[in-house]
């Protein structure tokens, strides 16, 4: 057996083969974005446990529990004009930025996510859970609820107050069903036609 | 043949044995989080209640709405030709599979935004592309289109001409969405023809 001998297109081709293809192979995805499965955020999404009604959290901040940092996530200008008790401002498009992954990252502490209302709120703590911060909470009604001062209602305590029926859907269209009903025909008078008289009429 | 050839030839067929014998990888269609970050931070989801009230009463064929409430509230009351697939089905095979067709775009509802917009999150994230939601849900369905506010005279005539429609809107809507009623066939009544009385008549 003689030695192998390589050209310099050969030593192309090698490389090609041992770097660039296996390259392809493995660079075309990485392995998982999400280390939690979109089953277990639906189960989350449905039992609510994440999310604390604005009483909780006004709680939370007049016990003055250092462990619990409230997260607003409007924008600079919203911040300033005004933001509850300590909460540090994240624009929603800086979540994933490096220093504040990292924030989230101490699991000593809890974080209540608020942005102007509830369903801004929720998409950014669906993205933050998702990737498997479970220290991650966020607050119902969002920001423009909590300044009313008003207590939730009753029936939506622990509910989403944006999901509560306000109206009978139903009863916009019984109302008024009325008018779609096809006009009533008046019933057809029949005049009933004169008998014709007979006439005894002889011949010729 | 020259022996690198043959060499290279080895090698390669190896590679290939090498992929073949890789473990097959979970196929996950999965976005990016900086992506589905973007998407959850910018509205480009959302349709208004007047875009969705015009586009069902133009009949366009690309719109499937999707009611995200449960059955019974479904049954209760829904927009005309919309689906239900409840919030918490919705990961099913068969639901996602009908949610990946590229021809629809598939508009989700609920009474708020929040439920719609949480279904949205589950799907964007898994590379669904054509799913939105309506803003506002049933709730702001009831306020703009079945209960439009009549504008301050002070509006710009634009906002005569979008009450205009509402009213319009809605009025098509209460006819659309009416129980349908059952039409009552008056029976029919026979009348008896008469017979025709023979008259004597004297023949010629």
């Amino acid at each position: 057996m003689g030695k192998i001998h390589l050209n310099s297109n050969h030593w192309a081709a090698l490389l090609l083969l041992l770097l660039v293809v296996p390259g392809f192979i493995f660079s075309h995805r990485p392995l998982q974005y999400y280390p939690v499965s979109e089953q277990e955020i639906l189960e989350e999404v449905l039992a609510m446990k994440d999310a604390l009604t604005p009483g909780e959290v006004r709680k939370a901040l007049r016990s003055g529990d250092p462990s619990v940092v409230l997260v607003d996530l409007r924008t600079p200008a919203e911040y300033v004009i005004g933001h509850l008790g300590g909460a540090v401002n994240i624009p929603v498009f800086d979540l994933l930025q490096k220093e504040n992954l990292k924030m989230f990252g101490d699991t000593t502490k809890t974080f209540v996510l608020y942005a102007d209302n509830e369903v801004n709120g929720c998409g950014p703590w669906m993205l933050l859970r998702q990737l498997g911060y479970d220290n991650v909470k966020v607050m119902l009604g969002g920001y423009d609820f909590y300044i009313t001062g008003k207590p939730m209602p009753k029936e939506i305590e622990g509910k989403c107050y944006d999901e509560h029926p306000r109206y009978d859907y139903a009863s916009f269209f019984k109302g008024n069903r009325a008018d779609v009903q096809p006009k009533k025909t008046p019933p057809k008078v029949v005049i009933p036609r004169n008998k014709k008289k007979v006439t005894v009429s002889g011949g010729c | 043949m020259q022996k690198g050839t043959i060499f290279l030839t080895v090698v390669a067929l190896g590679i290939g044995v090498l992929v073949w014998l890789l473990p097959e990888r979970p196929e996950s269609n999965d976005i990016p989080p900086h992506i589905l970050l973007h998407d959850i931070g910018s509205g480009t989801r959302f349709y208004s209640t007047d875009q969705i009230a015009s586009m069902l009463i133009g009949r366009d064929p690309s719109l499937q709405l999707i009611d995200v409430r449960d059955p019974e509230a479904y049954d209760k009351f829904h927009l005309p030709g919309a689906v239900n697939i409840p919030l918490k089905n919705i990961l099913q095979e068969e639901n996602i599979d009908m949610l990946s067709g590229e021809e629809q775009q598939h508009v989700f509802y609920s009474n708020g935004t929040l439920r719609a917009n949480q279904a949205w999150v589950l799907t964007k994230r898994m590379g669904i592309k054509n799913t939105f939601v309506m803003q506002g849900g049933l709730n702001h369905w009831i306020e703009t289109i079945m209960n439009p506010p009549y504008p301050p005279s002070s509006a710009p005539s634009q906002a005569f001409d979008l009450y205009d429609f509402r009213v319009a809107a809605g009025s098509y809507f209460r006819g659309e969405t009416a129980a349908p009623v059952k039409k009552q066939k008056a029976p029919v009544k026979v009348v008896p023809r008469r017979k025709k009385k023979v008259t004597v008549s004297g023949g010629c």
